[in-house]
C-alpha cells in the first residue's frame, strides 16, 4: 500500500474508488472531518492501550513482589533452619536419652539449649503453642462468633454503630499491654478461681491471646453473615421459621465459609502471637496436657532466646528451625482454610 | 376470603389500597414497576409493616393497627415465592422443600411433591446444580409444601428466559389448580395475567385503578369483541402510513395491519404484550373440505 504523505489524505491516495471527494461531506483543510474524528479516536485508543499495559504490568509486578518476598523469607528460614539438622542429630529434635534421679536411662523431650550437651526437643514447644492456641481459638470462636452473629443478625443499627468500632478498637490494643494485664491481674484471678499450681499458665495466655483474635473472628463473621442475601432470611420467615431457626438453619450455614475462614485465620494469629505468651504463660518448656500448667510456646522461645545466642551456633540454627516449623504450620493452616472455603463456595456457588 | 386495606407512606411514595382476594382463586396484582405491587405483597406476608390498615384472613386478623395486632410472618399461613428463587444454597432440593414442613409424618409426602414438579430424582441436588426453571419450581413447591392459606408470588417468572417462562406458566396453572390455594400473583406481564389469573387488580403509583376479571379490566365491557388473542409483539414493519405488526401467541403468528400513528400513540415496541381483539361483524368463514 502506498501512502501519499504530501497530502496526508490516506483515503484519497489508497482507495481508487474514493479518489474524488464525495460531495456534501464537510471538509477541514484537505481532510474530511469524519476522517479526523477517526484518527483522533484512534490516538485515544492507542493512549488507553499504553496506559492499560503499564497499569497491568505494575499490578503484576506488585503481585509478584509479594510472592517473591514470601519465597525469600521461606528460603532464608529454611536455609538457616536446615543447618541445625547438620549441627544437631535430627532425633534430638524429638528427644534425648538422659539419666533420671535413679540413674536409669530414659528418653525425655526437653528444650534446654544451654551448656555442652544442650537439649533441643521441639516437642514441648509444639505442645506449648497448641496448648495456648487451641483453647484461645475455642474461646474466641464462641465469644467472637457469637458477637459476629449478634452484630449481623440481632443488633439494631444504633447498637451496631457503637459495638463494631469498639470491637475493632480491641484489636488495636498493643499486645504488650494485654500481656501486662494478663501478667498482673488476670493471672491472679485465674489462680484464685481454679487454685492452680502455676500462677502463669497456658490458660492465662489463651485468654490473653483470645482478646486479640476475638475482634478478628467477630468482624469477619459479621461481614460474612451480612453478605448472605436478605431474601434467604425472608424466605425462611415466609416458610414459618422463627428468628432463631432462621439464624441457625439458614444464615449461619449459608455464610459458613466466611465463618470458617475467620476461625482458621484466628487460629493462625493465635499460633503466631508472641508478646502475650512471653508474658503470661510462664515460659517453662514442659511436656504436659494440663492447660493450667506453665508452657513455653515456639514464638516465645524465639523471641526470648534469639537475641542472646551466638550467630551460627547450634541453638541459633535450632531457633531458626523452630521458626521454619511455625511458618510451615501456619502456611498449611491457611492452605487448608483456602481449600475448605473454595470447596464450600463451589458447592453453594455463593 | 382475604380482606386487605393498607396505607403506608415512604419518602415520596404513598400506598393506599383496599381489595379482596377470593378464596381458592388466583388474583393477579398487575402494574408497572414502581407501582407498589411488591410492597403490598411484603406487607401482607408480614415482612414489612403498613402504617395503617387491616389484613384479615377469614376470622383471623393478621394486622390491625387500631388494635395493635401484627402477627410476625411465621404466624401467618403464607407461602412466599421470590423473583430470585431464594433457595437455601446449603440445603439439598429435598431439604429445601422440607424446610417449611413442621410435622414429621408429612415428610413422606416429599416424593409426591417432587414428582408433581417433575423433579423426581433431583432430591439430592443442590440449588446451584439446577437451571433457573427448575429452581423456581422447587421454590414454588417449597412454598406450597406447608399447605399455606395464601400463596404469594412476587414476579416469579421474570428472572427466567422467555421459553422457560412459557413452560412454567403451564406448570403454575396446573399446580395452583391442584392445590386450590388462594393465590396473589404479582406481575407486570399481561400474558401471565391472562393465562393464570381469575381476577386482576391493576395498580398505578400506589393506587388501585381497576379491578375485575382480566377480560373486564383489559378490554372494557363495552367492547364487544368476540376473538381475543393475547401475545407478544415480535416484529413491527412500518412505513409512513401503515404498520404490519406480528404477534406471537403460543406457537402461532398473527399478522395485523394498523395505522402507523397508532403504533406511535401506543408507543408499541417489539416485546410488548398486546391483545388482538376482533369484532364478529366482518368475519368470513370457510369450511375446510375434507376428502371423505
Amino acid at each position: 500500500m502506498k501512502y501519499d504523505l504530501q497530502s496526508s489524505n490516506f483515503r484519497a491516495a489508497n482507495m481508487p474508488n474514493s479518489t474524488s471527494p464525495e460531495s456534501g461531506l464537510k471538509r477541514f483543510g484537505d481532510k474530511r472531518i469524519s476522517d479526523l474524528l477517526v484518527e483522533s479516536r484512534q490516538a485515544n485508543v492507542n493512549r488507553q492501550r499504553v496506559q492499560e499495559f503499564i497499569i497491568e504490568k505494575l499490578l503484576f509486578a506488585g503481585g509478584m513482589a509479594a510472592i517473591l518476598f514470601i519465597a525469600l523469607i521461606f528460603i532464608f528460614l529454611f536455609k538457616e533452619g536446615a543447618k541445625a539438622l547438620f549441627l544437631i542429630k535430627p532425633i534430638e529434635f524429638i528427644g534425648t536419652h538422659i539419666l533420671d534421679f535413679d540413674n536409669n536411662r530414659v528418653f525425655a523431650c526437653m528444650w534446654q539449649p544451654v551448656g555442652e550437651s544442650g537439649k533441643y526437643s521441639i516437642v514441648p514447644l509444639l505442645i506449648g503453642s497448641f496448648l495456648v492456641a487451641l483453647p484461645a481459638t475455642v474461646i474466641s470462636t464462641i465469644l467472637g462468633g457469637g458477637c459476629g452473629i449478634y452484630l449481623a443478625e440481632i443488633a439494631s443499627a444504633k447498637v451496631r454503630e457503637i459495638v463494631k468500632p469498639a470491637i475493632e478498637l480491641l484489636a488495636g490494643i498493643p499486645t504488650v499491654v494485654i500481656g501486662f494485664l494478663c501478667l498482673t491481674l488476670l493471672a491472679t484471678y485465674v489462680q484464685n478461681a481454679f487454685h492452680t499450681t502455676f500462677r502463669l499458665n497456658a490458660f492465662v495466655g489463651a485468654i490473653g491471646v483470645s482478646l486479640v483474635i476475638i475482634p478478628v473472628i467477630a468482624s469477619i463473621t459479621d461481614d460474612a453473615l451480612r453478605a448472605v442475601p436478605n431474601e434467604l432470611r425472608e424466605a425462611s420467615y415466609g416458610l414459618g421459621a422463627t428468628r432463631w431457626e432462621t439464624i441457625w438453619k439458614v444464615v449461619v450455614p449459608a455464610g459458613i465459609s466466611g465463618v470458617t475462614a475467620s476461625i482458621i485465620l484466628g487460629m493462625g494469629r493465635a499460633l503466631g502471637e508472641t508478646m502475650i505468651v512471653v508474658m503470661a504463660t510462664g515460659n517453662a518448656a514442659l511436656v504436659t496436657g494440663n492447660i493450667f500448667s506453665s508452657v513455653r510456646t515456639m514464638t516465645a522461645t524465639i523471641a526470648a532466646e534469639l537475641g542472646a545466642v551466638p550467630q551460627g551456633g547450634p541453638q541459633y540454627c535450632a531457633l531458626f528451625l523452630v521458626g521454619a516449623i511455625l511458618f510451615f504450620i501456619t502456611f498449611v493452616l491457611n492452605l487448608v482454610a483456602e481449600m475448605i472455603i473454595n470447596r464450600m463456595r463451589k458447592k453453594l456457588r455463593l | 376470603m382475604l380482606n386487605i386495606s393498607l396505607q403506608k407512606t415512604w419518602k415520596e411514595f404513598r400506598l393506599d389500597v383496599a381489595f379482596e382476594i377470593p378464596r381458592g382463586k388466583v388474583t393477579a396484582l398487575f402494574g408497572p414497576s414502581g407501582a407498589g405491587k411488591s410492597s403490598i405483597l411484603r406487607i401482607i406476608s408480614g415482612l414489612e409493616m403498613a402504617d395503617r390498615g387491616m389484613i384479615s384472613h377469614g376470622k383471623e386478623v393478621w394486622f390491625d393497627d387500631t388494635k395493635g395486632i401484627s402477627l410476625p410472618p411465621q404466624q401467618r399461613s403464607i407461602g412466599f415465592v421470590f423473583q430470585d428463587f431464594a433457595l437455601f444454597p446449603h440445603l439439598t432440593v429435598e431439604r429445601n422443600v422440607a424446610f417449611g414442613i413442621k410435622e414429621k409424618r408429612r415428610l413422606n409426602e416429599l416424593k409426591d411433591l417432587m414428582s408433581l414438579i417433575g423433579l423426581s430424582g433431583y432430591e439430592r441436588y443442590y440449588p446451584a446444580q439446577l437451571s433457573g426453571g427448575q429452581k423456581q419450581r422447587v421454590a414454588l413447591i417449597r412454598a406450597l409444601a406447608r399447605k399455606p392459606d395464601l400463596l404469594l408470588l412476587d414476579e416469579p417468572l421474570s428472572a427466567l428466559d422467555w421459553e422457560t417462562r412459557r413452560q412454567l406458566q403451564e406448570d403454575l396453572k396446573r399446580i395452583t389448580q391442584q392445590f386450590q390455594v388462594t393465590t396473589l400473583y404479582v406481575t407486570h406481564d399481561i400474558t401471565e395475567v391472562y393465562k393464570l389469573a381469575d381476577y386482576v387488580v391493576v395498580l398505578e403509583s400506589g393506587r388501585i385503578v381497576k379491578q375485575g376479571t382480566p377480560e373486564e379490566v383489559f378490554l372494557g365491557k363495552k367492547l364487544s369483541t368476540r376473538i381475543q388473542i393475547v401475545g407478544k409483539v415480535v416484529s413491527i414493519e412500518s412505513d409512513s402510513i401503515i404498520a404490519a405488526v406480528t404477534v406471537l401467541h403460543d406457537d402461532q403468528y398473527f399478522k395485523t395491519l394498523i395505522d402507523t400513528e397508532e403504533v406511535d400513540r401506543l408507543n408499541l415496541k417489539v416485546g410488548d404484550d398486546v391483545v388482538i381483539g376482533a369484532k364478529s361483524s366482518d368475519v368470513i368463514l370457510f369450511k375446510v373440505l375434507t376428502q371423505s
